[in-house]
């Protein structure tokens, strides 16, 4: 596969972020500085666009009169900007909130709260009529899911009896999170070995810019902060 | 600060009853309307980021002897306004926005996050530590997890995978169930806060 | 208190820099990347659930699909996406795709092209699929979209051609028309939104393709039955290869990935050692 200038760029981009690995240097500074400003224009353009084609063209276009109200909001954002004006960003934002708020609790009550409970009662978590082996993972699911609901109340010091309950609710806890942790843990990884391969080692045509490129950074970096032109921070 | 306040809550009551009652149901040809309108508001606010964003690094430059770093903020303006300028003309089809989107944006964020794989190897060699029955859980759960999802460790140990599916279908549910449990009463009792107006911080 | 002027072995392998174990890690994910070598591996049991819920879909149903990738992301969850648009569009199946993340635009287009690539065959638009574009607004965009589609996107798809003069959309308008749907949501650890918005309100079977930081999150409702199926990250990804005969770039990132863990593990124990040697001669807390 013949090699782009864009393949090339994009390793080079790579390699310069990765830099910051090493300390905090001018090389990875100005790359984060050129991702981020292509990074924050891409979402606006995205966005305005979407607020120009599904608010203004549709508050223009017969029948969408009403549209000119989430235009006119989302205008008002924008007071934040001056102080002087900064009360009339309220407006929009309490219409945002407001909406998120009332389509999520709606549907949490259901779906994180009544459900979860169901999942600790039969058929999900039967108790009766199944082998000890699930009996067991059962009894553990339906007491543990509880002791990490009491483990959350922070307004009672637990003493006594009840403190074995507030312990196990924790380490319940604790097995959960290492869970995620273990899978966090690979899903790292699976970044990394994704940035290589997409960027750094494919298609093999692009090695001697990878590291050629790498090796002339280094040297500039060395360069660099041995003479005090650069530092580390 | 009172009105907007006021759209909150009845925005919120509103919304969530007329999911209850059929009675409203009349009503909710309007709650879709508004809520599409709150659609259009979030993509409204991302100029709002991104506009303080640039008011930033401009005020970097124009005071450019208060800080040693301006220089860098005239390759964030340069790159910037060559991404907005060629979406506004070419549109996101065209061939700058998308050569900058692919060869820059995408290599840039994947390294970007990639960075978080050294970290939390240097954070396992310095902090995983088996000091108590606390840690111990946390630690083995975490070990036997993550071997289960490589095939280096899977393929000559099989086993490993079955402890896994019951690290994660077992203690992990009842973990996260009691997690998400909690998480929601306490979003249920952020709401309502709000609704009452003792919490006015989400209108800044 | 006795003055030590030297540290032991194990106090200094402690201390050790850690720009020295960020190029180890480099080292050795370089080297797997570039001699990648494969090691046959049992299929999770969560691979085989995400592959027979693909596979019972009926022929010719219309079917949901939120692309929501990032290009973080893309390396590990490409594979998984690209082959459910495969596996879907082999039986007949109609796809509605939208995105809830701006920076997933391009990403879909480049999906559907390699799923026709892995066809053989060029898909007709507005016929056998259709790209409603980016939906903004987070959880609050998706129930709106969910609740009627045309109203929310102006009754147009992504290139501004009317929904109702194509063929897919006729007798679709929200989220109750899509008896199947997927949703891929990269890193943004949104699956429990999916599950409130689409999955509980409409009965969609959903299926999840996810990063596998989420995977603790998703069993609580594969457990309950709310979710039908995941894909879990970059070892879905290799079981979707292995189980659909198509395997490609995700079955050798996993043996680097996996070099990567086997440093992990070598470390922890490690530095546990060192720790226990350090804690044993008094030298430390």
């Amino acid at each position: 596969m013949a090699v782009t200038i864009g393949m090339i760029v994009a390793s080079w981009i790579c390699i310069m972020l990765y830099t910051m690995l090493y300390g905090d240097n001018f090389v990875s500074r100005t790359a984060e500085h050129i991702f981020m400003g292509v990074i924050a224009a891409y979402e606006l353009v995205i966005n305005l666009e979407f607020f120009y084609n599904k608010g203004v063209a549709r508050a223009f276009s017969p029948g969408g009169a009403i549209y000119i109200i989430p235009v006119i909001l989302g205008i008002m954002i924008y007071a934040r900007l001056n102080a002087k004006t900064r009360w009339l960003y309220r407006y929009p934002m309490a219409v945002i909130v407001g909406a998120v708020f009332g389509v999520t609790i709606r549907t949490t009550v259901f779906s994180q709260i009544l459900d979860q409970i169901k999942g600790n009662l039969p058929p999900i978590a039967p108790l009766v009529g199944v082998p000890a082996g699930q009996l067991i993972n059962n009894l553990i699911i339906i007491f543990g899911s509880l002791a990490a609901v009491v483990f959350f109340i922070f307004s009672q010091e637990f003493k006594g009896p009840e403190r074995y309950v507030h312990r196990f609710g924790r380490l319940v806890l604790l097995c959960g999170f290492g869970a995620t942790y273990g899978n966090t843990l690979s899903y790292r990884y699976e970044l990394m070995a994704g940035t290589f391969i997409s960027n750094l080692f494919q298609p093999p045509e692009i090695l001697p810019y990878t590291f050629g490129f790498a090796i002339a950074i280094a040297i500039i970096l060395v360069i660099g902060f041995k003479t005090g032109l650069a530092h580390w921070e | 600060m009172t009105i907007p306040l006021f759209i909150v809550s009845v925005l919120t009551v509103w919304m969530t009853v007329e999911y209850f009652f059929p009675f409203l149901a009349p009503l909710e040809p309007a709650s879709h309307t508004v809520q599409t309108f709150a659609t259009i508001l979030a993509s409204a606010a991302w100029g709002l980021g991104t506009a303080v964003l640039c008011i930033a690094h401009v005020r970097r430059i124009y005071t450019q002897s208060k800080d040693p770093f301006w220089g860098y903020s005239v390759f964030f303006l340069a790159t910037f306004f060559i991404m907005f300028l060629s979406g506004l003309i070419q549109g996101t089809q065209g061939s700058i926005f998308l050569w900058l989107y692919n060869y820059i944006q995408a290599p840039g964020d994947q390294a970007l996050y990639s960075t978080t794989a050294f970290y939390v190897t240097t954070a396992g060699y310095r902090v995983f530590r088996f000091r108590n029955l606390d840690a111990t859980v946390l630690l083995i759960s975490g070990m036997f997890v993550m071997w289960s999802v490589l095939p280096l460790f899977t393929g000559p140990f099989p086993v490993l995978v079955t402890i896994a599916k019951w690290i994660n279908n077992v203690p992990s549910v009842a973990a996260y169930r009691g997690f998400v449990m909690g998480v929601a009463l306490g979003i249920i009792g952020l709401a309502l806060r709000v609704i009452l107006h003792k919490h006015r911080e989400v209108l800044a | 208190m006795t003055e030590r002027s030297e540290k032991s072995f194990a106090e200094k392998a402690l201390d050790l820099d850690h720009r020295i174990l960020a190029s180890i890690v480099f080292i050795i994910l370089s080297i797997m990347v570039l001699v990648p070598i494969s090691i046959p591996f049992p299929v999770s049991s969560y691979g085989q659930q995400y592959y027979d819920f693909v596979d019972s879909i009926p022929p010719g149903e219309t079917v949901g699909f939120m692309i929501g990738d990032s290009p973080a992301t893309r390396p590990q969850l490409e594979p998984s996406s690209v082959l459910t648009l495969k596996m879907l569009w082999d039986k007949d199946c109609k796809v509605v795709i939208w995105s809830d993340w701006a920076v997933a635009i391009p990403i879909v287009d480049d999906y559907i092209a390699l799923a026709e690539k892995k066809l053989g065959r060029t898909m007709e638009y507005g016929v056998d699929y259709v790209n409603l574009g980016y939906v903004a607004g987070e959880e609050t965009g998706q129930a709106a979209f969910l609740k009627n589609i045309r109203e929310v996107v102006a009754g147009v798809d992504k290139y501004g051609k009317n929904l109702d003069d194509l063929p897919i959309m006729q007798g679709v308008n929200s989220g109750s028309d899509f008896k199947y749907g997927f949703f891929n949501v990269a890193c943004e650890c949104t699956e429990p939104m999916y599950v409130r918005q689409w999955q509980m309100p409409y009965g969609t079977k959903l299926g999840s393709i996810n990063c596998a930081m989420d995977l603790p999150s998703i069993t609580l409702y594969l457990a309950t039955g709310q979710l039908a199926g995941t894909a879990n990250g970059l070892l879905g990804s290799a079981e979707m290869e292995y189980l659909t005969g198509q395997l490609g770039l995700a079955f050798g990132q996993t043996m680097a990935v996996s070099f990567g863990g086997l440093y992990f593990t070598i470390l922890v124990v490690l530095g546990n050692i060192f720790f226990f040697m350090t804690r044993g001669k008094g030298r430390r807390d």
